[in-house]
C-alpha cells in the first residue's frame, strides 16, 4: 500500500465522518459556480438590468467564498482534533512528522478536489435551471445555456487555491503536539467550564449597550456602536454567560435533580462551551441573513401594498402650470389605443395649514365638496352631504395625528384665523392614501377653497393655484391581483412614464406621472435581484451551519457512546437516553436561531416604531423559513445520532 | 433467619454464534443467599465476565434460567429491564464509569434523580452513604480531582444508594494501587456485614477475593471449584492461592495485576 493509497483508504473508510464536510464543500462550490455561470454569461452585458445583476451576484459569490474559507478551516481543525489518537498511533509506529503532514495534506486535497469536481458537475446540471430562475426572478430576457469555460476555470482555480492554502495552514496547527498528548487526546478529563465574572459582566454590558444605543437615537454612529457591541456581546454570551446561566440553573437542585435533567444540563454546559465559537458564528450569520432578507421582503411587501392601495391606475399631477385645463391628449390616446374603458377625475388640491394649541402651523389639503363627492365612490371614500357654510369633514389616514389639527371639534386655518370651521365629521381611512398619507384632506364648501387661495395669494404676493391632478380609473385593470410584467397595465404605464420623463424640462410646468403598475415593477425588479441572491446565500449559511453541528456531534460521538453505555448498565433506559441526547442536540440546533431572532427583533423594533414600513412580518417569515430548514436538518442529524447511540445500549 | 436465595442460576449456557462458535459457559448452576458475599475467580477467558453479564441482565443467556429476587429479568421488556437494573442491582466497574461532567454528589444521586425521587430523600440518602464510605468531604469535587480509591468509593456509593437487592462488582480493584484496593474491599465487606447487602464479586486478585465468604472458580466456562472462608482471612488467602495454582496452573494467575 503506497502512501497516497493509505490516505485514500483513510477517507474512503471514514466516509461517514467526511460525508457532511464533503457535501457542504461541494454544495458551496456548486453555488459559487452557478453564480459564475451567470456572471460570465456572454448575453448578460446586453441586458438592461444585467450589470446590476452581475454586481450583486459578484458580491454574493464573494460572500460564499469567504464563508467557504472559514467553513473549511474550521471543519478541518475540528477533524484533526478528533483524530489525535490516530496520529499518536502513527507516531509510535515510527511515522515521521512530515509523513503525517503529508497524510493530512493528501486527505484534504483529495476531498477538496473531489468536492470541486462534483460541485462543478452538479452546477452544470443546475445552471440551466439557475439561469432560467434568475432571469425570471430579475425579469430579464431568457439567457441561453452555454459552455461555461470561464466560469469553470474561475471556480476551480479559486477553490483549489482555497484548499491548498488551508491544507498548508492546518499543518501549522498540529506541529507541536506531544505523542502522549496525542494518544490521550480524546480521553483526557474535560475541565469544568469556567466563566470569568469580569467577562460575563462585560457581556451583559455590551448587550445592553447595543440594546440602548438603538433606542436613544437612530444615527449611523449608534447603529455601528450597536452592531459592534451586539456582536462582541453575543460572543461573550456563548463563551461566558452560557456557563454562568447553567451553573445558576444547577444551583437550584430542586429543579435540576429530576429525571434526566441532571444529566443533560451538565453535558450541555460542556457542549455549549466547546461549541461557543461555532454557535456565535451561526448566530451572527443567521441574524444578518434574516435581517437582510427581512429588509428585502419588507420592501417587496411595501411595493405590493402600495399597488393594492391605489384606486387609480394612472395619475398625472401638475404642481405648476399656467393652463387651467392642461393637455392630456397623449394619455387619452394611449388608453384608447389599449382599447380599455376609463374614467377621468380631476382634483384641485390647495395646500393650507391649521393652527394647533401652541400656534404652530400644520400642513393640510383643501378640496371642494362637489369635486370630492365625484371622486369618492371611485376611491372607496365616504360621500359627504349636507355640509354647512362653515363646516368641514376631515379625512385622514391612520398615520396622521388628528389632534394637531382639530381642537374642540374646530379647525382654525392659518390663512383665515378669524373664522374657525366646525368639524362635522372626522373619518380615518387608508383609502385617502393616494392623495396624501401624511397630511389630512379637508372637505370644505367651494367658497372656502377660493377664500384661502385668495388669502394665500395676497400673503405670498403672487397668484397661488391648487395642484391639478387627473386620476384615471381603468376597471379592466382592477383585477384584484398584482400585474404581471407583460400585463397591459404595466406596458401602457411604463410607456406613459417614459413619455412623461422625456418632456420634463421642456417648459416651465412642473408635473409628475405615476403608474401604479410601473412603480410596482421598478421596485420589484430592483429587489428581486437582491432577494434571489440573498436566498441562495442564506441557504448556504443554513446548510453549512447544520453540517458544522453534524461534525461537532460526530467528533463527540465516541465519548457519548462510552458514557451512555456505562449509564445503560446501571439502568438508564433507551428512551431516557434518547430524551437526554435529543435535548442536547436540539439546544445546539435551535439556540442560535432563537438568539438571532431575538437580536433581529431588538434591532428592528426601533425601526418599527418609526412606522416607515412593516418589517416585523418579513423578518418573522424569514425566521420561520430558517426554522423549518433547520428542523429538517435537526431531524436527520438527531435520528442518525440516536441510532448510533442505541446500538450501544445494553 | 430464613435464608432466601437472591440469585438462582440453573443450567446456564452461553454460546457466541459466528464463524467460530464459542461455548463461553456450560451448564452453570449457582445459588446465592441473601446477605452472602460471593467471589468468582478464574483465569482470563474462563467466562467470568460473561457470567457476570448474564447475572447483570446485560447479556442474554443461550439457555438456562436466571432468577433475581424470585423474578426472571429476561421476561421484562427493555424499559422494564432498565428500571429493574436501576432498582434491584448495583454496579461497580473496574474503570468506575463515573461521569466527569458531574460532581461526586451528582454522580451518586444520578440513579435517584432518574427515578424522580424527592430532594429531601435524596439528600438524606446521599449523606448516609457518603458518611458510610467516608467521602463526605469530597462531595462537591469533580471526578478528575479525586484519587482512584475515592472514585471507586463514589461508584460504590452510587451502587448502594438505591438499596439494591444485589451488588455486582466487576474487578473493582483492577485499576487501583494496593492501599486503595484495601480500602475499597473493606468498604464492600463493611456494607455486606452491616447492611446485609448481597455481593457478587468478579476478580483476578486473590487479595481482594479473600474478603469474600465463598469463592466459585470457573475454568473454560465450567464451574471448577468452590471454597468457603473460615474465621481467618489470611488462611483463606492461602487457600485461594492453592486453589488457583491447582486449577489454573500458571504462575502469572497469582499476580494481583491483571495482565
Amino acid at each position: 500500500m503506497s502512501f497516497p493509497q493509505f490516505a485514500f483508504n483513510n477517507v474512503r473508510r471514514n466516509a461517514r465522518a467526511y460525508i457532511a464536510y464533503f457535501l457542504s464543500s461541494s454544495f458551496m462550490v456548486m453555488v459559487f459556480f452557478a453564480y459564475s455561470v451567470f456572471i460570465y454569461h456572454p448575453g448578460i452585458a446586453s441586458q438592461n438590468i444585467g450589470t446590476m445583476a452581475v454586481t450583486s451576484m459578484r458580491v454574493a459569490a464573494c460572500i460564499v467564498y469567504v464563508f467557504a474559507f472559514f467553513f473549511v478551516l474550521y471543519s478541518i481543525g475540528t477533524f484533526l482534533k478528533s483524530r489525535n489518537l490516530e496520529f499518536g498511533i502513527l507516531t509510535i509506529l515510527g511515522a515521521r512528522p512530515n509523513q503525517i503532514n503529508r497524510l493530512i495534506f493528501l486527505e484534504n486535497m483529495l476531498i477538496g478536489i473531489v468536492a470541486i469536481v462534483t460541485g462543478i458537475a452538479g452546477g452544470m446540471l443546475l445552471s440551466k435551471l439557475f439561469l432560467l430562475l434568475s432571469t425570471r426572478a430579475i425579469g430579464i430576457e431568457d439567457l441561453p445555456f452555454y459552455w461555461p469555460v470561464h466560469a469553470m476555470l474561475v471556480t476551480s482555480l479559486s477553490f483549489v487555491s482555497l484548499f491548498l492554502f488551508i491544507s498548508f495552514f492546518t499543518l501549522l496547527l498540529i506541529r507541536n503536539n506531544k505523542v502522549l498528548d496525542l494518544l490521550q487526546g480524546n480521553v483526557k478529563p474535560k475541565k469544568q467550564p469556567k466563566a470569568s465574572l469580569f467577562l460575563s459582566l462585560m457581556g451583559v454590558i455590551l448587550l445592553s449597550t447595543g440594546f440602548y444605543a438603538l433606542r436613544i437615537e437612530l444615527s449611523p454612529f449608534a447603529i455601528i456602536l450597536a452592531a459592534v457591541a451586539g456582536i462582541s456581546g453575543t460572543y461573550l454570551f456563548y463563551s461566558q454567560l452560557s456557563v454562568v446561566v447553567i451553573r445558576l440553573l444547577k444551583r437550584s437542585r430542586r429543579s435540576t435533580w429530576r429525571g434526566t435533567r441532571l444529566l443533560w444540563t451538565s453535558e450541555m454546559s460542556y457542549k455549549l462551551r466547546d461549541n461557543s465559537r461555532m454557535l456565535f458564528m451561526i448566530t451572527v450569520v443567521t441574524a444578518l441573513a434574516s435581517m437582510g432578507a427581512g429588509y428585502v421582503l419588507s420592501i417587496n411587501q411595501a411595493g405590493r401594498d402600495e399597488y393594492n392601495e391605489k384606486p387609480f391606475a394612472i395619475t398625472q399631477t401638475y404642481y405648476r402650470t399656467t393652463s387651467a385645463d392642461p393637455d392630456r391628449s397623449t394619455i387619452h390616446q394611449e388608453l384608447k389605443a389599449a382599447g380599455v374603458e376609463y374614467t377621468e377625475k380631476r382634483t384641485d388640491l390647495l395646500s393650507a395649514s391649521a393652527l394647533d394649541e401652541e400656534g404652530r402651523e400644520n400642513g393640510l389639503y383643501l378640496i371642494g365638496l362637489a369635486q370630492y363627492n365625484e371622486l369618492a365612490p371611485l376611491a372607496d371614500l365616504p360621500a359627504v352631504t349636507g355640509l354647512g357654510a362653515n363646516e368641514v369633514v376631515v379625512v385622514a389616514s391612520p398615520e396622521v395625528e388628528k389632534k394637531e389639527y382639530i381642537r374642540d371639534q374646530m379647525v382654525t386655518l392659518a390663512e383665515q384665523p378669524a373664522v374657525s370651521l366646525y368639524v362635522k365629521e372626522s373619518v380615518t381611512t387608508e383609502s385617502v392614501g393616494f392623495i396624501s398619507s401624511v397630511a389630512p384632506v379637508l372637505i370644505v364648501p367651494e367658497k372656502w377653497v377660493e377664500m384661502v387661495r385668495v388669502a394665500r395669494s395676497a400673503e405670498e404676493g403672487k397668484e397661488v393655484r391648487p395642484y391639478i391632478s387627473y386620476h384615471y380609473k381603468v376597471p379592466a385593470w382592477d383585477t384584484g391581483s398584482l400585474p404581471s410584467i407583460d400585463s397591459q397595465e404595466n406596458i401602457v404605464g411604463t410607456k406613459l412614464r417614459q413619455w412623461n420623463t422625456a418632456r420634463e424640462g421642456t417648459s416651465d410646468e412642473v408635473f409628475d406621472l405615476t403608474s401604479r403598475a410601473a412603480n410596482y415593477w421598478v421596485l420589484k425588479q430592483s429587489t428581486a435581484m437582491l432577494s434571489f441572491v440573498s436566498v441562495f446565500v442564506a441557504l448556504i449559511f443554513s446548510v453549512a451551519s447544520a453540517s458544522f453541528l453534524y461534525f461537532k456531534l460526530y467528533s463527540d460521538l465516541a465519548a457519548d457512546i462510552r458514557m451512555y453505555r456505562a449509564l445503560s448498565k446501571i439502568g438508564l433506559s433507551t428512551s431516557e437516553m434518547s430524551a437526554s441526547a435529543t435535548k442536547q442536540i436540539a439546544v445546539l440546533f435551535y439556540i442560535p436561531i432563537v438568539v438571532a431572532a431575538v437580536q433581529s427583533l431588538v434591532v428592528i423594533s426601533p425601526i418599527l416604531e418609526t412606522g416607515i414600513m412593516n418589517v416585523l412580518k418579513p423578518v418573522l417569515t424569514t425566521f420561520a423559513g430558517y426554522l423549518i430548514l433547520q428542523s429538517v436538518f435537526f431531524i436527520i442529524v438527531k435520528s442518525r445520532y440516536i441510532r448510533s447511540l442505541k446500538k450501544m445500549m445494553v | 433467619m430464613i435464608s432466601v436465595n437472591v440469585l438462582e442460576v440453573k443450567g446456564l449456557n452461553k454460546v457466541y454464534p459466528g464463524k467460530v462458535k464459542t461455548q463461553a459457559l456450560t451448564d452453570i448452576h449457582l445459588s446465592v443467599e441473601s446477605g452472602e458475599f460471593v467471589g468468582i475467580m478464574g483465569p482470563s477467558g474462563s467466562g467470568k465476565t460473561t457470567f457476570l453479564n448474564m447475572v447483570s441482565t446485560i447479556d442474554q443467556p443461550t439457555s438456562g434460567e436466571v432468577n433475581i429476587n424470585g423474578s426472571n429479568p429476561y421476561k421484562l421488556n427493555k424499559k422494564e429491564l432498565a428500571h429493574f437494573r436501576r432498582r434491584q442491582l448495583g454496579f461497580v466497574f473496574q474503570d468506575f464509569n463515573l461521569l466527569e461532567t458531574l460532581t461526586v454528589a451528582e454522580n451518586i444521586v444520578l440513579p435517584l434523580t432518574l427515578d424522580n425521587r424527592k430532594l429531601k430523600e435524596m439528600d438524606s440518602l446521599l449523606l448516609k452513604v457518603a458518611e458510610q464510605l467516608n467521602i463526605t468531604d469530597i462531595l462537591n469535587k469533580r471526578t478528575y480531582e479525586i484519587s482512584g480509591g475515592q472514585r471507586q468509593r463514589t461508584a460504590l456509593a452510587r451502587a448502594i444508594i438505591t438499596s439494591p437487592a444485589m451488588i455486582l462488582a466487576d474487578e473493582p480493584t483492577g485499576s487501583l494501587d494496593s492501599n486503595s484496593s484495601r480500602i475499597v474491599m473493606e468498604s464492600l465487606a463493611n456494607i455486606n456485614r452491616t447492611q446485609g447487602t448481597t455481593l457478587l464479586l468478579v476478580t483476578h486478585d486473590p487479595q481482594a477475593a479473600s474478603y469474600c465468604n465463598r469463592i466459585i472458580f470457573i475454568k473454560d466456562g465450567k464451574l471448577a471449584a468452590e471454597i468457603h472462608r473460615g474465621d481467618n482471612r489470611q488462611a483463606f488467602f492461602q487457600k485461594i492461592i492453592d486453589t488457583l495454582s491447582f486449577w489454573g496452573g500458571n504462575s502469572h494467575e497469582l499476580s494481583s495485576i491483571r495482565v
